[in-house]
């Protein structure tokens, strides 16, 4: 593969180029607005705080040119001129300019460096330079700094600035997903935010350049009118984002207002317009750049929901980056658009299928309830909560008192149990409610007693049931 | 000599031979396992060679892979019963991967192409040419990663009853360093392709040269 097919000769290169800084521009501004300037303005930054997010921009822009030169110069031994000449036509800037739009606030500038040194050295100059990585850079240099640093950044504060981090309690909108019960109403998902429409401007906690979907919309349709990005890629990737979060969400019985939330956050559109797009990682057949935006859509659901890890969309891309080739094969096989989509289109759909399946089956699990479980009572004392509860046994309901501090159960006490003697004894003597307390993080873990199987059980289930009823179990 | 010296550089395991990286990558967190570990597969290389050479006149040709097993499975046992006699945390340190050394690719490799060959006196020479160059890579791959990762080079722990005292020298423990993923086995994945990285480099600058 050589200097790219998608390159034509070096004034449509330059011009690429000149529409992609237009078309950043705006967001760059933007992100610098938001997490510099206006907590100066509020007063919780100082000016080292406001000029912070340019200064990540600027270390990172930086590294990667000398990474860079670093790397033609001293490793593949070139002099001075010829260096110069293939720095001009590697688009050195763009990995550390996206890798400082996506990290988190808090990152230190050392580790910036890092980032983007391993952006453009492992990302990018290691498989031979632009034309030949697999991967997008930027995303690997984020990926390798989240997944080494990323619990000490988010200790530093994370993705929120120094105004967010005071006046907004919790995390980002999506790491908030995963707190809430259930799958969130308007109140608990949006509104410690602002409005749909925060989420559509980009006043939200996060990276400089992710926030804005409204000017990521923009710098689409501009990159799209002067043909400089694959604009069938974010189409069908947001498109089926918001289907699937729609089913999703009508399935557990929330609004419209759920996907467009879905669809508004955790960098979605920065990741689909620039990320996914990238000319050298990204499908050049028509059918591939349709199927890889479809699967995108599909992992970046499954990772948000299924798995416990952040960046569903770093990492969507990322995988999906691997089957560009294959995706690139389909779409240039022989036949006509409908046949060579058949196969791959029916096997998105059952993996859609499947996906939303496992989700949904993930939020209507919270609602089921034991039936041979009831509350008598429910006492609030201070920080501390008893409940008094009933729970069906082998010789009828044995009646429990359970206090729990902090979502710990402190203490269980059988109040009336009508066991057959024998069994219930074998049960005492084993220390079973000690072991019950004791094993509380591994509740459903603990073996029941053998030979008082059923008595045993009822205990188990009186304290899982206790702490479900508090939420410390879903 | 000479054969020794190109099981060392030429015909290293590790890096030019590519045999044997499981237990390798998943021993070589600290430099004492890789040392240790280095040895245990020299030793039963160097014997299972010496042996299968001595052998070879009875093993028939159909049973030849089994037979080889057997030798090599046996001589891995008596290892595994001294370790956990004399040196209990070491066998532990080393877990499942000290009876993997069974089926490590060089040792049964090395039987079929060498010892099964060659004379008593060839096949020796050729287990500990290769055997040194295993040890060799395994401590640097195994120094390395240590450094990386936690910032301290351990020499004596898991074998602190038979020495008498632990002996690890702490490097350095900054905020942003030692990086833990090269402990982990994500890590050794990326410190092995550098290291072949590198040495592939190297050799392709040396021919250029020439």
């Amino acid at each position: 593969m050589k200097m790219g097919p998608f390159l034509r000769h070096e004034n449509a290169t330059d011009k690429m180029m000149r529409n992609l800084f237009i078309a950043l521009m705006p967001i760059l501004i933007f992100g610098f607005y938001k997490n510099g300037i206006l907590p100066f303005l509020h007063g919780y930054a100082t000016i080292y705080g406001m000029l912070y997010p340019l200064l990540l921009v600027f270390v990172s822009v930086m590294t990667s040119y000398v990474s860079e030169y670093f790397f033609i110069r001293i490793l593949k031994g070139r002099s001075k001129e010829e260096t110069k000449k293939e720095l001009k036509q590697s688009f050195w800037i763009f990995p550390g300019l996206f890798l400082s739009l996506i990290v988190p606030y808090n990152t230190p500038l050392v580790l910036m460096a890092i980032a983007s040194f391993i952006a453009s050295i492992l990302g990018k100059m290691l498989y031979g330079g632009f034309g030949y990585n697999l991967f997008n850079p930027a995303l690997i240099g984020c990926l390798f700094l989240l997944t080494i640093y990323g619990a000490q950044i988010a200790t530093m504060g994370g993705y929120l600035n120094t105004e967010e981090i005071r006046v907004v309690s919790g995390a980002t909108p999506l790491a908030n997903v995963s707190l809430v019960d259930g799958i969130g109403t308007y109140e608990t998902l949006v509104e410690p935010y602002g409005t749909l429409a925060s989420f559509f401007l980009g006043t939200i906690p996060g990276a400089m350049g992710e926030t804005s979907a409204c000017l990521c919309l923009l710098a689409f349709f501009f990159l799209s009118y002067k043909r400089v990005i694959k604009w069938k890629i974010p189409t069908f990737y947001i498109g089926t984002v918001f289907l699937l979060t729609c089913i999703i969400g009508s399935m557990n019985g929330v609004g419209l207002w759920y996907p467009i939330f879905q669809v508004l956050s955790g960098g979605l559109f920065f990741g689909a317009v620039f990320m996914a797009t990238d000319p050298v990682t990204s499908p050049i057949t028509s059918i591939g750049q349709v199927l890889y935006a479809i699967l995108l859509g599909i992992l970046t659901v499954a990772f948000r929901y299924l798995s416990p890890l952040p960046e569903g969309v770093l990492t969507s891309i990322l995988t999906m980056n691997l089957f560009v080739p294959i995706l690139d094969k389909i779409g240039s096989s022989r036949g006509n658009a409908s046949k060579k989509m058949a196969l791959p289109l029916f096997i998105c759909c059952f993996f859609s299928f499947l996906l939303i399946r496992q989700v949904v089956g993930k939020y209507t699990k919270t609602e089921e309830r034991d039936s041979n479980f009831s509350v008598v009572s429910e006492e609030k004392n201070g920080n501390q909560t008893t409940y008094i509860v009933m729970q069906k046994g082998n010789g009828g309901l044995i009646q429990s008192k359970l206090t729990l501090e902090d979502g710990k159960v402190l203490s269980f006490q059988v109040l009336e149990e009508h066991e057959t003697d024998a069994y219930y004894q074998m049960v005492m003597d084993a220390n079973y409610i000690d072991t019950l307390l004791k094993k509380q993080n591994q509740i459903e873990e603990v073996d029941t007693i053998s030979g008082a199987t059923i008595s045993s059980k009822a205990l188990k289930k009186t304290m899982i049931n206790v702490l479900k009823e508090a939420g410390v179990l879903k | 000599m000479r054969k020794i010296k190109d099981g060392v550089i030429k015909e290293n395991p590790l890096v030019v031979l590519m045999l044997g990286l499981c237990s390798t990558m998943a021993i070589s967190t600290t430099f004492e396992k890789s040392l240790l570990l280095g040895f245990a597969v020299f030793l039963v290389l160097t014997l299972s060679n010496v042996v299968v050479s001595l052998l070879k006149k009875w093993i028939g040709k159909s049973v030849v892979t089994p037979s080889l097993i057997l030798i090599i499975g046996t001589l891995v046992t008596i290892l595994e019963l001294l370790l956990s006699t004399f040196v209990k945390p070491l066998y532990d340190a080393f877990g499942i991967y000290l009876s993997l050394i069974v089926v490590n690719c060089i040792i049964l490799g090395r039987a079929l192409l060498v010892a099964m060959k060659e004379g008593v006196k060839e096949s020796f020479i050729d287990g500990v040419g290769i055997g040194l160059g295993y040890l060799l890579s395994i401590s640097v791959f195994g120094l390395v990663r240590e450094i990386l990762g936690s910032g301290t080079i351990t020499i004596v722990d898991a074998t602190k009853n038979i020495v008498g005292q632990e002996i690890i020298l702490t490097l350095f423990d900054g905020k942003y360093f030692p990086i833990s993923i090269f402990v982990s086995p994500a890590g050794a994945f990326l410190v092995a392709g550098f290291l072949l990285g590198i040495i592939g480099t190297w050799k392709e600058r040396k021919h250029e040269t020439r």
